[in-house]
């Protein structure tokens, strides 16, 4: 008896459910989707988000901080001289390398290095991840 | 049909010279052609409603890119496979494997001679239309289970082999369904048993003040139908996380696209058949192929919406769901129906 009486339980359940299920479903279908479009929509990028750096070349004193406390020497600094006088040539940064972990951001004295919110680094070569910051101030400084 | 094509002959100076087995072949070939455009486009619309109801349920867009909104997305698709390279695998057996895929598409493609889209629009009155569909249905079973074998893999045979278990086990409750709207109606011709039905839901045979038991044998047909389609919660056949594609997994290319295409023709022969059996066919408030087309598409949307809800069965429970429930409970109703048919 008992197992007739599961039986029919069962099927009454299986019923139950799934119209359950199907309102969840029919509800989802009229509300607005979560995902964006993304090349042409871009997400909102949150405050204190470790994306690209952002690099001020002329707040920096080449004082190599960065890049000894670098766990991973991702970055490379060229220079000429010292202080607040020094010329850099290069301070490119591996993005295949970087972990984004802000410690070159937090070692730096004069505070010219930052995580930023940019984060699409697709590219066809691994050189196009290496970004050239002090190549890139350069030329928007000519322009 | 035929009617038509003498009437053509008699007032068409011009046919009368033409021998008749000629223009018998042409309208034939015609006929098929037309049919074979209608479901390539009713295939690809429904392939496209699918991916974008599937999208919206799970709270994305679905195809976005091509076309406004996607629209163009099975043109794309399937253009690109009919350019795939058409491989054949070294183990397979070339014969059976190149003849599957047209038999599951030929079995899904046979039963449009007798599915009527409002009472004149119908290619042939055959009266025993009901029964032509559910054995034509037998035929793509056989389809399946030669592509399964003839891959020479072990997941195509194992989808193969479950499909067969499913769908011959399904068929059984499908066609018990089917005797209780034949106990009403007294004929198995789709036409007469439009007739037998009215104009508004509850003179239809799935209404419960009808009769109870044709309103079950309608929960029983559809699902049976979902079985023999192979759609989720029952499509064990193809489950990708186990089976790879099951029964499909070699096939590439244009012999894909037949599957593919078979496999939307068949659901919509399964909803066009509930449609006439239980939902009054062509009647309604509007114009018969507007009512016909409507049902059909309301019962596949019902089929897509049931996909992206359920989860997919094992396949003991699929059988235990055929062979403990939908037989007993189909064959009460069969029962149920004839005493009702003939007491009342
Ligand atoms: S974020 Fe970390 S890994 Fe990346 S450059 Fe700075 S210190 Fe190196
Ligand atoms: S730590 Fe700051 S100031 Fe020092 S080299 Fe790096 S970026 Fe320049």
């Amino acid at each position: 008896m008992r197992a007739v009486a599961n039986y029919f339980r069962d099927i009454v359940a299986a019923i139950y459910t799934i119209t359950l299920g199907l309102g969840v479903t029919m509800k989802c279908l009229f509300s607005k989707p979560v995902t964006l479009q993304y090349p042409d929509e871009r997400p909102e990028v949150p405050d204190g988000y470790r994306g690209i750096h952002t690099y001020e070349i002329e707040k920096c004193i080449a004082c190599n901080l960065c890049v000894q406390i670098c766990p991973i020497t991702c970055i490379t600094l060229a220079y000429e001289g010292k202080g607040k006088n020094a010329v850099i040539h290069q301070y490119d940064i591996d993005y295949t390398k970087c972990l984004f972990c802000h410690l070159c951001c937090e070692v730096c004295p004069t505070d010219c290095v930052h995580m930023g919110k940019e984060f699409d680094l697709a590219s066809y070569t691994r050189a196009e991840c290496v970004i050239p910051f002090a190549k890139a101030a350069a030329v928007q400084k000519q322009e | 049909m035929q009617s038509y094509i003498d009437a053509l002959i008699q007032n068409i100076g011009i046919l009368q010279q033409v021998p008749p087995l000629i223009i018998y072949t042409a309208a034939i070939l015609l006929g098929c052609a037309v049919v074979f455009g209608y479901i390539s486009v009713v295939a690809m619309i429904m392939i496209y409603a699918e991916r974008k109801v599937a999208g919206h349920m799970q709270s994305r867009y679905g195809p976005m890119r091509v076309g406004p909104h996607g629209i163009l997305q099975s043109v794309a698709d399937s253009i690109k496979l009919l350019l795939k390279e058409d491989t054949v695998p070294d183990k397979a057996h070339r014969f059976l494997f190149k003849l599957a895929p047209l038999l599951v598409f030929a079995g899904a493609f046979v039963p449009f001679a007798v599915l009527p889209f409002s009472e004149h629009l119908v290619i042939s009155r055959m009266n025993i239309g009901i029964f032509y569909i559910l054995s034509l249905a037998a035929i793509e079973v056989i389809g399946v289970i030669m592509a399964g074998w003839a891959s020479g893999s072990k997941w195509s045979l194992y989808g193969g082999m479950r499909l067969a278990a499913q769908m011959v086990s399904y068929e059984i409750p499908m066609a018990l369904a089917v005797l209780t709207v034949v106990a009403f109606s007294g004929h198995l011709g789709l036409h007469e048993i439009t007739h037998a039905q009215g104009k508004w839901p509850w003179e239809w045979f799935a209404s419960p003040l009808k009769s109870p038991f044709t309103a079950v044998g309608f929960v029983v047909f559809y699902i049976a139908g979902l079985a023999s389609t192979k759609r989720l919660p029952f499509d064990l056949p193809e489950a990708e996380s186990e089976l790879v594609a099951g029964f499909h997994t070699e096939y590439s290319g244009m012999r894909f696209a037949y599957f593919f295409i078979g496999e939307y023709t068949a659901m919509y022969v399964v909803c066009a058949a509930t449609a006439v059996l239980f939902l009054g066919g062509w009647n309604g408030p509007f114009p018969g192929v507007v009512n016909m087309l409507g049902k059909t598409f309301f019962l596949l949307f019902v089929m897509i919406w049931l996909r992206w809800t359920l989860p997919r069965l094992r396949i003991d429970q699929v059988i235990f769901v055929c062979l403990k429930v939908l037989l007993p409970i189909s064959l009460i109703c069969v029962i149920g129906a004839a005493l009702q048919a003939v007491l009342f």
